[in-house]
């Protein structure tokens, strides 16, 4: 009977919480497996908590990179505009003046931070990227994050490469917007195809970011999925059939009613009743 | 022949039957008693008188009250009672440590050495970020604290474990003697005949010995009883030797004294007693491997830190202290760091750069290498050696289970054949009552007819 019972309340802890498997000895065979599942559910979060966090930060430099094409783009309106002889020596020096708020703001543009950490800097993404001259102060390292078992995400990038690689666009400008105040139209026209690799090369930085927000949005919906399939293997080696659970707790009471009758039957009646 | 003779057989009816019936009420008095034989009336005739070339019967007599018994049954009632109660403690033993390693623990070191590692991963997001780095240094303090508090319980465990055994100890020891005391009782009454009660005492003390330390018996001719554990006797006729454990050696050992000395008989011992000391020896196995994990971990993750530099560009210190002699235990993070979480040394350069993840990584790649005992990963280790500890849970549970639904069977066997059962005892009651009343009928007739011979005189 006893045996019985303790067989009997096992099967109605399965069939309440679902769960057969909560430590190693229910299933030595399968414990290594379902730690090694566990460990990489939790892997996947991770990862996936890395994923939203860096998207602000990709999600934050596309769209600087796309102010920055808007400035460039405005500068290369106004020097194309400011060739044409129509225009004097005075218009020109009032917009060699826009010119140079145009470079003051792409550099304002390139020092954005996100809470703090300016994404054109590198590695060095506690300070800002460029000092107010242009003048890059960042790392040519970058800020690399894990977002895999075997990938990292580049959440940060080398300022100089992306606004000074193979065009210095702050220069570029500084140079039209001088050239403007001299009223040299030559040397404005000489600027535009330096202008025109400067947005080239802007936008081709940008193409690079898009790049990698798919690799990103990707990398999210992988660790997702690899997540929901992870834990379904867990629950199929740690979980009980709840059909299977219940079938076996009726077995069980029918079985534990039954000894307890047959015991009552057998102790009811002896000879010495019958005894005169 | 007369009818004296005839006298005499009625009255020696009247004494099988007053014997039969006595001891048939001895029977049923006891139907209860724990380890009561079942008594039997041995019943002979008489030596026949002779006269000439015919035999004249004289009635019966009681040769023996008998008490059930079956040696082969018996011996092996006490091997499995040993074997069940030796794996029935060992697995509620290990079950306790087990519990440590539940999944459905708040704080297991397993999940807590997961929370360190994902914690690092986390921290590649922004390594200058100052919640990200507490987080770090909270999820190495919450490390440190789980390996501590599961070397303090097992080795507290182990303690309970071996007090058990002391204690346990003390009844054995005083069961040997009682055991000698009774055969000293049973010889001075005479040995095996007439002393079922005193028998049936001594054997329920064997039994109960065997479920602390796991004996056979030898029975002897004139009642008495040897106790065996393996090879090495315990107790011999009046005679008994005394079991000590040595709590000052390592692993924790049973020792019978012989001779001026002591000859250890662990590897003989079964029974609770048995099962304490597996149950120690094992909790010490996985107290010594997770102290080799705790000190492995620590000076492979020490090692790595003390190659990075922090955010003012110094070199990394220790990120885990511990004794060597007792590395789970004592493991703990470095307070400087949970104080100051700069001085994690994430950078693989000294320029103190924000972003430089470069000695994180290789703080992260440690979970994938072999640092522990050289030829384990963390998580391969703990997994190992969870495993472990639940196939000897289950192995014990499993034997356990076994080893006492065989008892159980021979015990109801035993019961069965050497026990007593009432309708039989009811059975032999209307028996020896017919017989009795037969007797004294005979006797009253017997005397009927001697009256009627003297009324002729």
């Amino acid at each position: 009977m006893a045996r019985k019972k303790g067989e009997m309340n096992e099967a109605e802890r399965i069939a309440v919480t679902g769960i057969k498997v909560t430590r190693a000895s229910d299933d030595p065979s399968r414990w290594p497996e379902i730690n090694a599942i566990q460990s990489s559910i939790e892997d996947q979060r991770t990862y996936q908590a890395n994923l939203d966090r860096s998207d602000a930060f990709l999600i934050t430099a596309d769209k600087t990179l796309g102010f920055s094409t808007d400035l460039l783009s405005r500068a290369r309106e106004r020097a194309v505009q400011l060739t044409n002889e129509i225009y004097t020596s005075t218009d020109r020096a009032a917009a060699s003046n826009e010119l140079f708020k145009l470079k003051e703001q792409l550099i304002g543009v390139a020092n954005t931070e996100v809470n703090g950490r300016f994404l054109f800097a590198g590695n060095a993404y506690d300070n800002p990227a460029f000092d107010d001259a242009g003048v890059y102060l960042g790392a040519s390292t970058v800020p690399l994050t894990r977002m895999s078992e075997t990938s990292d995400l580049q959440t940060g990038w080398d300022g100089e490469q992306v606004f000074q690689g193979t065009v210095d666009i702050f220069q570029v400008l500084e140079d039209i917007g001088t050239a403007m105040a001299a009223n040299d139209v030559v040397g404005i026209r000489d600027q535009l195809v330096a202008l025109d690799l400067g947005l080239e090369q802007v936008v081709a930085w940008r193409t690079e970011i898009g790049f990698k927000q798919v690799a990103a949005n990707d990398a999210l919906s992988i660790a997702e999925t690899m997540e929901q399939i992870l834990v379904a293997r867990k629950d199929e080696a740690t979980e009980e059939d709840p059909a299977a659970a219940y079938t076996k707790l009726a077995e069980m009471r029918l079985s534990y009613e039954a000894t307890l009758q047959v015991a009552a039957a057998t102790s009811k009646t002896k000879l010495f009743d019958f005894i005169r | 022949m007369s009818l004296m003779t005839s006298l005499l057989a009625g009255r020696s009816g009247l004494r099988s039957a007053n014997a039969g019936i006595n001891a048939t009420s001895n029977n049923v008095s006891n139907v209860s008693t724990p380890g009561y034989h079942r008594r039997t009336v041995e019943q002979a005739t008489r030596d026949p008188f002779q006269n000439g070339r015919l035999n004249y019967g004289v009635g019966s007599q009681v040769m023996e009250i008998g008490r059930s018994n079956d040696r082969i049954i018996n011996m092996r009632r006490l091997q499995e009672a040993g074997e069940a109660n030796a794996s029935e403690t060992e697995f509620l033993h290990l079950t306790s440590i087990e519990r440590l390693f539940d999944e459905d623990q708040d704080s297991t070191v397993r999940g807590e050495l997961e929370a360190f590692f994902d914690g690092l991963v986390a921290a590649t997001a922004d390594p200058a970020d100052l919640g990200l780095r507490q987080q770090v240094s909270h999820n190495g303090e919450r490390l440190a604290i789980a390996l501590n508090r599961s070397s303090s319980t097992i080795e507290k465990q182990a303690l309970g474990f071996a007090e058990n055994a002391e204690s346990s100890l003390v009844v054995i020891n005083s069961q040997l003697a009682e055991i000698a005391d009774l055969n000293a009782q049973i010889n001075g009454a005479g040995g095996a005949m007439g002393t079922g009660d005193l028998t049936d005492r001594r054997d329920m003390v064997i039994r109960n010995l065997s479920e602390k330390i796991g004996v056979t018996a030898d029975l002897h001719a004139d009642g008495q009883a040897t106790v065996f554990m393996g090879g090495h006797a315990l107790v011999s006729k009046s005679e008994s030797r005394k079991l000590s454990l040595d709590p000052t050696i390592s692993p924790l050992s049973l020792f019978v004294n012989a001779g001026g000395g002591t000859i250890d008989v662990t590897d003989d011992a079964s029974g609770e007693l048995g099962g304490y000391i597996a149950a120690h020896r094992k909790a010490e196995d996985y107290l010594g491997q997770l102290n080799t994990f705790a000190e492995d971990f620590a000076t492979a993750m020490n090692a790595q830190h003390a190659a990075g530099f922090d955010r003012t560009g110094t070199g990394g210190g220790d990120l885990f202290t511990f004794t060597p002699a007792n590395a789970a235990g004592t493991i703990t993070f470095s307070s400087a760091i949970s104080a100051d979480s700069d001085l994690l040394a994430f950078a693989g350069a000294a320029t103190g750069l924000a972003g430089d993840v470069d000695n994180l990584s290789q703080l992260i790649a440690q979970e994938d290498n072999n640092i522990i005992a050289g030829t384990s990963t963390p998580r391969s280790f703990l997994s190992r050696l969870t495993t472990q500890i639940g196939n000897d849970v289950a192995d014990s549970e499993r034997l356990a289970r076994t080893k006492h639904a065989v008892l159980d069977d021979l015990d109801e066997l035993y019961t069965s054949l050497h026990g007593v059962d009432m309708d039989e005892e009811a059975s032999k009651l209307v028996m020896y009552q017919s017989a009795y009343q037969a007797s004294a009928k005979v006797i009253s007739v017997t005397n009927d007819l001697m009256n009627n011979l003297l009324n002729l005189v």
